[in-house]
């Protein structure tokens, strides 16, 4: 068991904590969420003392692992850590990486430590690469490596410090697929992520951490579905929203680009992204931007996990697309949109106003 | 295979240039005084004989050297047309030398004797007393006829049983001064040599004589390391402001080398090969003299390396532990990189152990083991800087006590790094003891130094010698690389 007792700390020019409380217990999977800046991982390294907290107390089974004389060493044989950047040892090949630290640490035999650390390898399925070297490993392998690492060690906790946000989109579903397998209710896992799915997918706990605090605690479901405060509600709303601004001079490369970044980070289906994609380019550049002149067009859309909302508003005298001549691109267009709604309102900057769902 | 073929290949063909440079020559023939007059000149440095040469030819160039054999080396490659130097020397050279001659005209003279510290004052007044007592007797002018001939280098001097009851008169040569001063059979000889070992006779004195690099010679005594310098050292009146001079122990002429024909003679290349090796290494079994100068080349090289590493390693570690003392190495081994090595082995030598017994080889490993240390605390700096703090991290989180980490994980990282500019620096560090010379060591430069001074052979010995430190150098990294190598990947043996 895990417990903060109004923890602070300091840097010279910021306050990431200010009275953080807070309890994990064993078997507990716990997703650390929120804005950045607001010292998530600053309290997973404090867990195996990599940070100190200028006040307050962090306590391990009960024994207070900020007091002075503590053996930092000893807890840490107890508490393994993933981090961002893999952290190899690159001078080592991947079976060594698993070996010297058992013989270093655990000082057992040269012969055990190999055979439990091929036995490791074998189960995450990267026996095949035992002789090869951390810079022949893609990104996904290296951090795979790492937790497998860490596993030898056979550690009581397993802390992941934004485990994913190093990878290329394609490794990151190899890594957490890894990373759920480990979860398996018999080890104490603390996971910083700002992938919002998999935190809702493997939790048994989510803490939001804001304003200096853990500002709200609960499953996933009351985190992401039902919060009670309001900056963890504008949080998660905000994670599933997109804004973008566009005009008859924008790039559209880009804006595409802005929101394929969407759909993989949401983790939307293809159908759905080509739902968005279509709107963008039929809708948006086809129909709008050529009425409008020089005015701008504000595109949002909100993700709620299944559906997407669409709202555009744009500026200029008053233009429904939808009533205009049956083009092609609009024939489109009303084929994968349902609940259409315009409304114009004479005093606002932007007065045209579209909403919409996907069909 | 074929990587040792290119190499051998290459330092084939260095050696062929570099002789076939040895050989080129201009035509002039000069046969009197009144030709050398706007010539280019030699001259050593630090002798009397520039300020003669600017009085007698005004219109001439003088060119500086280090050493007789350099002048003669530069007068048989047509760098200079002619060089000073007196008779008695003159005389050995032709005998080496068949190219050179001297012309009989003389152009001054000089007065040889032998230095004194301020600290051997006393002995200075026997030898004195000594030297005008056989100047009566005629023993002095059996001494000079026997030594200053054309075949004095080839004299032994008469052997004495020195009781050594007043204690020890400790000397210091160049031996490449034949006939004053010379290694023959690996002994020293020489006119000064026999005249100091009857004076201990004579004054119930042991005779100890060392070796010194000409440039350190009079600093030696001047700083009172040594009691007595000798090597044919002229009197001026410049020296003798920094150390005593006995009476003169010979007068001699100064005379102009010059070539005597500007045609090399018949024998062919192999020929002239084989007569420079018998005269450079058979001959009076001088090989034997190179033979323990690479071994103290080696000596100083491997164990300077050895301690300077450790040494460099230790002040990282504490630099690690204080942060004041890491403020305090930072700066002290970027002054140290700053000094020549020269300055600081003779600091080592004359000053800090000038008093104690330490020899020049002790001194020389001391000084060059600080001097690595420091280059090598210098490296470390770059290479742990250059470890990712991840690294550490890492190890620190699996539960590494964090000396153990630092030497299991970082270490092996940065030496990688480092590893080819610490090859590079073990590679100038062999190069660098080539100075011990200045401190009383026979490494092997300076035993091909006193040959050449003894031979006269122009080029050989240093072709000899560039051979000798190319296969140093590439031994002593070769073994070097070995632990490293296998410090840095850190394989585990597993059983099978």
């Amino acid at each position: 068991m895990i417990r903060f007792e109004h923890v602070r700390k300091e840097y010279e020019n910021a306050i990431p904590h200010k009275d953080v409380n807070g309890v994990v217990n064993d078997g507990d999977v716990v997703t650390i969420i929120g804005p950045s800046g607001t010292g998530k991982s600053t309290l997973l390294r404090m867990i195996n003392g990599l940070e100190k907290p200028t006040s307050g107390k962090i306590f391990y089974n009960d024994e207070e692992i900020t007091a002075a004389n503590y053996d930092l060493v000893k807890l840490r044989r107890k508490v393994g850590m993933i981090f961002q950047s893999f952290n190899l040892f690159n001078n080592l090949s991947v079976l060594d990486n698993l070996v010297l630290p058992q013989l270093d640490i655990l000082k057992i035999d040269k012969e055990a430590a190999r055979k439990k650390a091929m036995s490791t390898l074998k189960k995450m399925g990267l026996d095949r690469h035992y002789q090869q070297m951390p810079y022949q490993l893609s990104g996904g392998q290296k951090q795979r490596v790492a937790i497998a690492r860490a596993l030898v060690m056979e550690p009581e906790v397993i802390l992941f410090d934004e485990p994913t946000s190093a990878l290329d989109p394609a490794m990151v579903m190899e890594v957490e697929n890894t990373i759920k397998w480990l979860a398996d209710g018999k080890r104490t896992m603390l996971i910083v992520t700002h992938d919002m799915n998999f935190a809702r997918e493997i939790s048994t706990k989510i803490f939001y951490m804001d304003e200096g605090e853990i500002y709200e605690t609960g499953t996933p479901e009351e985190i992401f579905d039902h919060p009670k405060r309001s900056r963890t509600k504008a949080f998660v709303t905000n994670q599933r929203l997109l804004d973008i601004s566009i005009d008859k001079n924008s790039d559209f490369n880009i804006i595409n680009n802005q929101l394929q970044d969407y759909i993989k980070t949401q983790k939307i289906d293809s159908k759905l992204g080509y739902n968005i994609i279509s709107v963008f380019e039929e809708l948006v550049i086809q129909n709008i931007i050529p009425a409008i002149g020089d005015n701008v067009v504000l595109l949002s859309l909100f993700y709620d996990g299944k559906n997407i909302d669409y709202k555009v508003k744009y500026g200029g005298n008053q233009f429904d697309p939808l009533t205009q001549d049956d083009s092609l691109s609009l024939k489109i267009v009303k084929n994968i949109i349902s609940n259409y709604s315009y409304q114009y309102h004479d005093n606002a900057s932007k007065p045209n106003s579209l909403k919409f769902n996907n069909k | 295979m074929n990587k040792r073929f290119f190499k051998a290949l290459v330092l084939l063909i260095t050696v062929l240039l570099l002789s076939s440079c040895a050989n080129q020559k201009e035509s002039e023939l000069i046969e009197s005084v009144e030709q050398l007059n706007g010539k280019d000149l030699g001259c050593m440095s630090g002798s009397i004989f520039d300020q003669l040469i600017k009085e007698k030819f005004p219109d001439s160039n003088i060119i500086y050297f280090n050493s007789r054999s350099e002048l003669l080396l530069a007068l048989t490659t047509g760098k200079i047309e002619g060089f000073v130097s007196d008779e008695p020397v003159a005389m050995m050279m032709i005998s080496q030398n068949d190219n050179v001659n001297y012309l009989d005209e003389a152009v001054g003279n000089v007065e040889y004797g032998i230095c004194f510290s301020d600290e051997s004052k006393d002995k200075l007044l026997q030898f004195n007393e000594y030297l005008l007592k056989i100047e009566l007797n005629g023993h002095l002018k059996q001494l000079q006829d026997k030594w200053i001939s054309v075949d004095g280098s080839n004299q032994k001097k008469e052997e004495y049983v020195l009781s050594g009851e007043n204690g020890v008169l400790r000397c210091v040569t160049t031996p490449d001064a034949a006939p004053f001063s010379f290694m023959f059979n690996n002994e020293f000889q020489g006119f000064e040599v026999e005249l100091l070992n009857e004076f201990c006779y004579e004054y119930g004195y042991d005779l100890e004589i060392n070796t010194v690099a000409f440039d350190a010679l009079l600093t030696s005594v001047a700083m009172n390391k040594y009691d007595v310098a000798f090597n044919g050292i002229y009197i001026t009146e410049e020296r003798a402001k920094s150390v005593n001079f006995c009476s003169p122990t010979y007068k001699a002429d100064d005379v102009v080398m010059v070539r005597n024909n500007n045609v090399n003679e018949n024998t062919n290349i192999i020929d002239s090969i084989k007569d420079s090796i018998y005269k450079d290494f058979i001959e009076e079994d001088r090989y034997k003299l190179l033979l323990s100068g690479a071994f103290t080349t080696l000596l100083i090289s491997v164990l300077s390396i050895v301690f300077g590493s450790g040494y460099g390693l230790l002040m990282y570690i504490l630099s690690r532990i204080s942060k004041g003392f890491k403020k305090f190495m930072d700066y002290e081994s970027k002054v140290v990189a700053k000094l020549p090595a020269i300055v600081i082995l003779m600091i080592l030598f004359y000053e800090v152990f000038r008093t104690s017994s330490i020899n020049g080889v002790t001194v020389s490993i001391i000084g060059f083991s600080f001097i690595f240390g420091n280059t090598f605390y210098n490296l470390l700096n770059t290479g742990v800087a250059s470890v990712d703090k991840g690294q550490d991290e890492a190890a620190m989180a699996l539960g590494y006590e964090k000396w153990l980490a630092f030497f299991h994980i970082i270490l092996p990282q940065a030496l990688k790094t480092i590893l080819d500019p610490y090859i590079m620096e073990v590679i100038a560090l062999i190069k660098n003891t080539s100075i011990v010379g200045y401190v009383s060591v026979n490494d092997i430069t300076r035993s091909s130094d006193i040959i050449r001074g003894r031979t006269y052979d122009a080029i050989f010995p240093l072709l000899i010698l560039a051979i000798i430190y190319y296969f140093l150098c590439s031994l002593l990294v070769w073994v070097i690389k070995v632990p490293i190598r296998a410090y840095i990947t850190r394989k585990v043996n597993y059983n099978d």
